[in-house]
């Protein structure tokens, strides 16, 4: 804010030191006209030092923007970031996790450059020429100064008029190529289909066609609509050029003021001019950086699916919650839900009354067929899902009045899919223990199987994985998230089909893997599979 | 690709020249109309000028002069106003032009491509390409060509003008202001502002990584309290990202004072310069009308040579995915060459309906994941003529690249896949997809309706046939079940419909093109038990006379093959009819032991 105001300030002092520049100049030549033999060097010396603290101006505004727009985008960026891991980690859509990298990388950027790099200058640009009549007024002549500016509102009116004249159609202008542009995404990520039915031809030809009507139609619209183009322009080079030499005119034929004066007055209209070529900016990187902004507010304000006791409430009745360790009482179950009931949005219920203890140490096997709610269980017992009815407790305290964090302290949990992050297989384990050394990365790949594996990287822990890494099969990435969650070490390890998406031989490996991590921890397996569940104490049956 | 990346800046400017041929008449207009629309400002801040001064200079007939004088001043202002329209219409006319040629030229050299070209490549990658990087290039077309060559145009009037109304002394302060403000500043800071936005793309891409890690992990950050360190490591790509943009801002906020120094120098050199050469007050006022307007044209010179370096550096990027070679060859060669006219495609093959297919011992490995990484390992299969083939195994263990083999959508490394005994490579690519249809696991749907997606199957199918195609795969039932029946939008990438309904339309979409092979890639897996025994009954009767193969990995889907491979790791590791595989130990009993119970 006070960098924006610098910029507004230092755009009015650009201003006034040109005005100030074109008035001196009117002087001197009225000076050299006048041959009064008027000593012209004080005059050039004030020309140069103007013309100097113009260019400093000029200078020093996009600096310091620049700098303001960097520190918005970290700031902004670490905001947007910062509420997806609040909203947790409840289902999104492959399409709506796009849209948010997106907000937090190029809206981010947008708007940080409409705050920054764009508005400062903007409404400088808008309001310098009300100061440049101001000294117009007073160094030149109050009564062509005035008249002028009966047309200074013809600036918010272009505004207006573009606005008014451009919204509607430039709304349909970009949602109409934007439907073309989503429309030839779509082919070209459908070509493989139209390949394999022979119809990419067809479809090519349609497409051509679609851009064909898309411009005509496009073109129609923007040559009556344009039009306030020429009204706009024309109204600015008539208001502050033409006009103004006319006064300028009128005013010297009255002796009203001298020919400098009036040199100065149509000098100074140019600097009059200045926001017409501004608002074909406004409506290019303004209304973008203005849609951005908007867009990181509308997520900033998205409500979590589940909130945290530990940021709505206050600490210590979230610390009330926790157990205290009180070695004389009979133990609360590990894991217990509670005539859970839960149904997603409009949607029928998935479970209602569900009841589930699990003692400490205990392994157990949830068993059903898809859709039955086995995914929804697990997704409560961690956290990402509050039931609408009943409870959810870990050692005996309930978890909607736990913190989140310590809720998802007590499990480590390994699913269908391990997510690897773009860096070092060493980065990648430490994302379990920030602390951990080489020796016990290495202790937890052994435990999951990974030991030679391992050993056979040319670059051992320092190997790349993720986006940009090594091709890991699904049975080793598996076997990192074993890895990770051996160093996490929490009392409770839930599983939640870790082989359904590998093969035979690395499935019988990670179960051997799962069977040394779980010994003496209590055991909690979702599965629609036998030979996960082969060494529980329990199974039990949903959906049955 | 390595080709495109090495084109020279004027091999690129021939291409896109080449490319932009059907541009070059508007795109003339448009240099035309900004000349003029530019020429009248200039122009009218010069009379202007000239005009208050030359009142003074007949003083007393001064009234009657100024009536010309500011009639000239309203046409002028009017002539700019108008040309400033036509130009911006003539540019938006060029930018759709390009716009629609460049990405039908992408669409239809990617095309000969598909599916292995497009499957195999990152696709944030290609979908970048088609959209940032055609975009650029259309930018510069349509906005950096037509300032650029006036850029050039307009000052050199100015000076000339100047130069033959007032002399060459007063002509030189105008002339040295414009070349420094249009060549010498352009250059100022360059190093430091191309290092910083150096320094901006690197950081800016780390970050975009990382944001995307985080939010695709969310999962793994929040279950390890990953969180805060997870932001603590944005800042600093953050400070390389800020010092970027310091360096970037440093430059232009150094050709800004610069530019704005020189332009109000230049005035007071006009008027220094006029007093000496002893200038009539009116030519004076010429003088300095023309220093204060003559510079509109130049500014912004550097956003020209940056853009048209991004211009280039796009158009490379372009030309390497339009230019790749098709990794599957078609019998018909220049298909690929000129696809503007169809060329008359190679002959179809005698072929016997239904036909065999045969894998002998085939080997492949994708491009990328390495020889020592295949995919399918000496795979040897039959699928008979008007049987129904199966072949199971856990995901990963190659079923699905099987399918893409049996379509050509790659060829195999080493063996050979053989319809009816003749490897598929002496088939015409448009015969082998007319024989041979696929329904996938996770089909494509275009953002149509579900009628226009069932018809890309076969544009002229009557309603009958769609109708049939339609109960065969139980998507009659989805059809109404909604409002608009058959007109109902499937939503982008079909997020309309259920992930089972989508299964169901790509399965009516394969069963209308009335193969003599069908394949179904997991075609069934999202459809529940019930649906998909209703969905196998409609097909029975629909793939008679077909040689089907269907694979998957709920063994139920299964129960009536002829005969069932297992695969496991990329090899056949078993093979036999249900009941036989089903009753002794061995990997088929394996993933029988996996299922639901």
């Amino acid at each position: 804010m006070g960098t924006r105001l610098a910029v507004i300030g230092l755009g009015w002092v650009q201003g006034l030191a040109l005005a100030g520049l074109y008035i001196a100049v009117g002087r001197a030549v009225d000076a050299a006209l006048g041959r009064a033999g008027a000593a012209l060097a004080p005059i050039f010396a004030l020309l140069i030092v103007l013309a100097l603290v113009a260019a400093l101006a000029a200078g020093l505004a996009p600096y310091l923007a620049a700098r303001d727009q960097a520190a918005d985008e970290a700031r902004e960026r670490l905001r947007v970031v910062a509420h997806v891991f609040e909203l947790g980690a409840a289902q999104r859509s492959r399409a709506r996790a796009g849209a948010i990298v997106s907000t937090a990388t190029d809206g981010v950027e947008r708007a940080a450059a409409y705050r920054g790099a764009f508005l400062g200058p903007m409404i400088a640009s808008m309001t310098a020429p009300a100061l440049v009549l101001i000294m117009m007024g007073a160094l030149v002549d109050w009564p062509v100064a005035g008249i002028t500016a009966i047309a200074l509102p013809v600036i918010p009116l272009a505004m207006g008029g573009f606005q008014a004249a451009f919204a509607g159609v430039s709304r349909r202008y970009r949602e109409n190529g934007r439907v073309f542009a989503a429309k030839f995404l779509d082919a070209i990520q459908g070509l493989p289909t139209l390949r394999l039915m022979n119809a990419d031809r067809a479809h090519g030809r349609a497409l051509a066609a679609a851009a064909e009507e898309l411009r005509r139609h496009v073109m129609r619209l923007l040559a009556g609509n344009q039009l306030m183009l020429f009204v706009v322009d024309s109204l600015f080079s008539l208001a502050f050029i033409a006009g103004l030499a006319a006064l300028a005119l009128w005013r010297l034929g009255q002796g009203a003021i001298s020919p400098g004066g009036a040199l100065a007055l149509v000098l100074c209209g140019t600097l009059l001019l200045d926001p017409l070529d501004r608002i074909g900016q406004f409506f290019y990187v303004g209304m973008g950086g203005i849609a951005s902004a908007k867009e990181i507010k509308a997520f900033l304000a998205e409500a979590p699916a589940v909130p945290d006791p530990a940021t709505t409430s206050d600490g210590q009745s979230s610390d009330a919650a926790r157990p205290a360790p009180s070695p004389g009482s009979p133990p609360s179950p590990a894991v217990e839900l509670a005539a859970v009931d839960f149904a997603y949005p409009d949607a029928p219920p998935v479970l209602t009354g569900f009841q589930l203890s699990v003692q400490t140490g205990e392994h157990v096997a949830i068993v059903g067929p898809s859709g039955v709610g086995k995914t929804t269980i697990a997704e409560l017992i961690q956290g990402n899902l509050r039931p609408q009815g009943g409870q959810v407790r870990l050692f005996g305290a309930d978890a909607a009045r736990a913190p989140l964090a310590w809720q998802r302290a007590q499990m480590a949990v390994v699913a269908q899919h391990t997510y690897l992050f773009t860096g070092s297989l060493r980065d990648n384990l430490r994302v379990a223990d920030a602390g951990a050394s080489d020796e016990r990365l290495m202790e937890a790949l052994a435990q999951a199987g990974l030991a030679e594996f391992a050993a056979d990287l040319p670059e051992g822990l320092d190997s790349a994985v993720g986006e940009r890494g090594l091709a890991l099969s699904g049975g080793q990435v598996q076997r990192l998230g074993i890895a990770r969650a051996f160093l996490k070490d929490a009392p409770i390890l839930l599983l939640d089909e870790p082989t359904a998406h590998v093969d035979l031989g690395a499935e019988r490996a990670i179960l051997a893997a799962l069977e040394r991590l779980g010994r003496d921890k209590t055991v909690i397996a979702i599965s629609h599979r036998r030979a996960t569940i082969g060494h529980a104490d329990r199974v039990v049956e949903v959906g049955r | 690709m390595s080709a495109a990346e090495e084109l020279t800046p004027r091999q690129l400017r021939r291409r896109l020249l080449a490319l932009a041929r059907p541009i070059m008449a508007p795109l003339g207009m448009s240099i035309l109309f900004r000349t003029a629309a530019l020429s009248a400002g200039i122009a009218l801040v010069a009379l202007a000028g000239w005009a208050v001064l030359a009142a003074r200079a007949d003083a007393g007939a001064g009234e009657l002069a100024a009536r010309p004088v500011i009639l000239t001043l309203v046409a002028l202002a009017l002539v700019k106003g108008l040309a400033r329209y036509l130009e911006q219409y003539c540019g938006h006319y060029v930018a759709f032009r390009v716009l629609a040629r460049l990405r039908l030229y992408f669409y239809d050299r990617l095309a000969p491509q598909a599916p292995a070209g497009v499957e195999g490549c990152d696709t944030g990658d290609l979908l970048a390409r088609v959209t940032k990087d055609v975009d650029r290039v259309e930018v510069f077309f349509a906005h950096t060509i037509a300032p650029a060559v006036t850029a050039v145009i307009v000052p050199l009037a100015s000076v000339g003008f100047a130069a033959a109304a007032l002399g060459p002394g007063p002509a030189a302060p105008l002339a040295v202001g414009l070349a420094l403000v249009g060549l010498a500043t352009p250059a100022l800071g360059r190093r430091g502002a191309a290092l910083g936005a150096a320094q901006v793309r690197a950081a800016r891409g780390q970050l975009a990584g990382h944001v995307r890690d985080s939010v695709q992990g969310v999962r793994e950050v929040l279950a390890f309290a990953y969180q805060d360190r997870r932001l603590a490591e944005l800042s600093s790509p953050e400070r390389t990202l800020a010092a970027g943009l310091a360096a970037t801002g440093r430059a232009n906020a150094e050709r800004r004072g610069a530019n704005a120094a020189i332009i109000a120098l230049t005035a007071v050199a006009e008027l220094a310069v006029g007093l000496a050469a002893g200038l009539s007050p009116a030519d004076l006022g010429l003088a300095l009308g023309l220093a204060a307007g003559a510079f509109a044209p130049v500014l912004g010179v550097e956003d020209f040579a940056a853009g048209l370096q991004q211009a280039y550096a796009s158009a490379r990027r372009v030309f390497a995915v339009t230019d790749a070679a098709p990794l599957v060859q078609d019998l018909v060669q220049d298909r690929v060459e000129d696809r503007v006219q169809d060329p008359a495609p190679a002959a179809p093959v005698p072929l016997a309906r239904p036909p065999e297919l045969r894998f002998e011992s085939v080997t492949f490995a994708y491009p990328g994941a390495g020889r020592d990484a295949p995919a399918v390992v000496e795979v040897s299969l039959t699928a008979a003529a008007g049987r129904v083939t199966a072949i199971v195994g856990a995901s990963g263990s190659g079923k699905s690249t099987l399918a893409a083999l049996a379509t050509r959508s790659w060829d195999p490394d080493a063996g050979a896949v053989l319809l009816d005994g003749r490897p598929l490579a002496d088939y015409p690519l448009d015969q082998l997809r007319d024989e041979i249809a696929v329904a996938a696991q996770r089909p494509h749907l275009f953002n149509m309706s579900i009628e226009d997606n069932l018809r890309l199957a076969r544009p002229g199918a009557t309603a009958g046939e769609l109708d049939r195609a339609a109960s065969a795969a139980q998507l009659s039932a989805v059809v109404d079940e909604r409002e608009d029946g058959w007109r109902a939008p499937v939503g982008e990438l079909g997020e309309l419909l259920s992930g089972g309904q989508r299964q169901r339309l790509a399965l009516a979409r394969a069963l209308l093109r009335e193969p003599s092979l069908l394949i179904l890639d997991e075609a069934t897996s999202q459809l529940d038990a019930g649906v998909e025994a209703q969905v196998l009954r409609g097909l029975e009767r629909a793939w008679r006379g077909k040689t089907v193969i269907v694979i998957a990995h709920r063994l139920a889907s299964v129960k009536n093959a002829d005969v069932i491979y297992v695969m496991d790791a990329g090899r056949v590791v078993q093979r036999g009819g249900y009941a036989e595989l089903a009753s002794r130990p061995g990997p088929f009993a394996d993933l029988l032991a996996r299922e639901d119970q």
